[in-house]
């Protein structure tokens, strides 16, 4: 094993040991999947029908992964915050260790808080009336996008931890960028039927164009995850 | 309603691999850049 993946390793280790001394750490991959299911499945969900979709469970869990994946880069940036302004990585940075291996540790130690949270979105789901009709490839598609989806989101919450000032600060700046992105790219209803889309927004707002990128995670997620779901996040 | 004509929606899966290879590609170049600077100030 070369010595950067031993330090990364190393460090992505130090990264987990401390979620037993301080557990809240990771609700946001524990609770936070469970309130989100709740509150758009049995609340929200039952106000919603999405033409082709029986069961609104099978449209709502794929989009509620690809927003968590998202979701994701709020905890990262807020621990990466939180050892930037703690001297955690200066000190890193006093022992024989490399910069990268450094950085690495922290976003695989993040990574795999993620995986966590992935893994509680689909058993929370499952057990809601989530039904994917996988076959083992498009399972093997799925799993592999949804990792690296939460890895590139993970680097974007490191950077973006790294650039604020304070935890508190990345939470708002979390939410702003994440929340529009899992709204405007079909996490909850198809992007087809959208006001602003068809350009009846009172303000104008013809989102479309901005409304693509974000809306493959959820696209993708969609296509690979159906269930039932032969209505696809971007058709109504 | 169609897919707008965009390619970025009628391939979903690519897309979204090309969209994360994207994001890594820049925010780990950003991501180092940064925590050097930060360390050396």
């Amino acid at each position: 094993m070369t010595t950067f993946a031993r330090e990364s390793l190393l460090l992505t280790f130090r990264s987990l040991r401390a979620i037993p001394r301080v557990p809240e750490r990771i609700l946001d991959v524990t609770i936070q999947p469970i309130v989100f299911i709740l509150r758009f499945r049995y609340v929200f969900g039952s106000a919603i029908h999405i033409p082709g979709v029986a069961n609104y469970s099978n449209y709502l869990m794929p989009g509620l992964i690809a927003q968590g994946l998202a979701f994701g880069m709020i905890g990262t940036g807020v621990a990466t915050s939180h050892d930037m302004a703690e001297g955690v990585l200066d000190r890193f940075r006093s022992m024989p260790v490399s910069r990268l291996s450094i950085v690495t540790g922290q976003v695989l130690g993040q990574f795999t808080e993620g995986v966590v949270g992935l893994a509680v979105y689909t058993a929370i789901g499952l057990a809601c009336g989530w039904r994917p009709n996988f076959g083992i490839g498009t399972g093997l598609e799925w799993v592999g996008l949804m990792l690296l989806g939460t890895f590139a989101f993970t680097w974007a919450g490191a950077y973006f931890g790294m650039l604020v000032r304070s935890p508190d600060a990345m939470q708002g700046v979390g939410f702003i960028i994440v929340f529009p992105l899992a709204f405007l790219g079909g996490a909850f209803v198809p992007i087809g039927g959208m006001d602003a889309i068809r350009g009846r927004s009172p303000s104008g707002i013809r989102s479309a164009r901005w409304s693509r990128p974000p809306a493959s995670s959820p696209t993708a997620c969609h296509r690979t995850a159906p269930g039932c779901c032969r209505t696809e996040s971007w058709r109504w | 309603m169609s897919s707008h004509g965009s390619w970025l929606l009628s391939h979903g899966e690519l897309a979204m691999v090309i969209w994360s290879l994207l994001l890594l590609a820049i925010f780990v170049a950003l991501a180092l850049h940064r925590f050097n600077s930060t360390v050396s100030a």
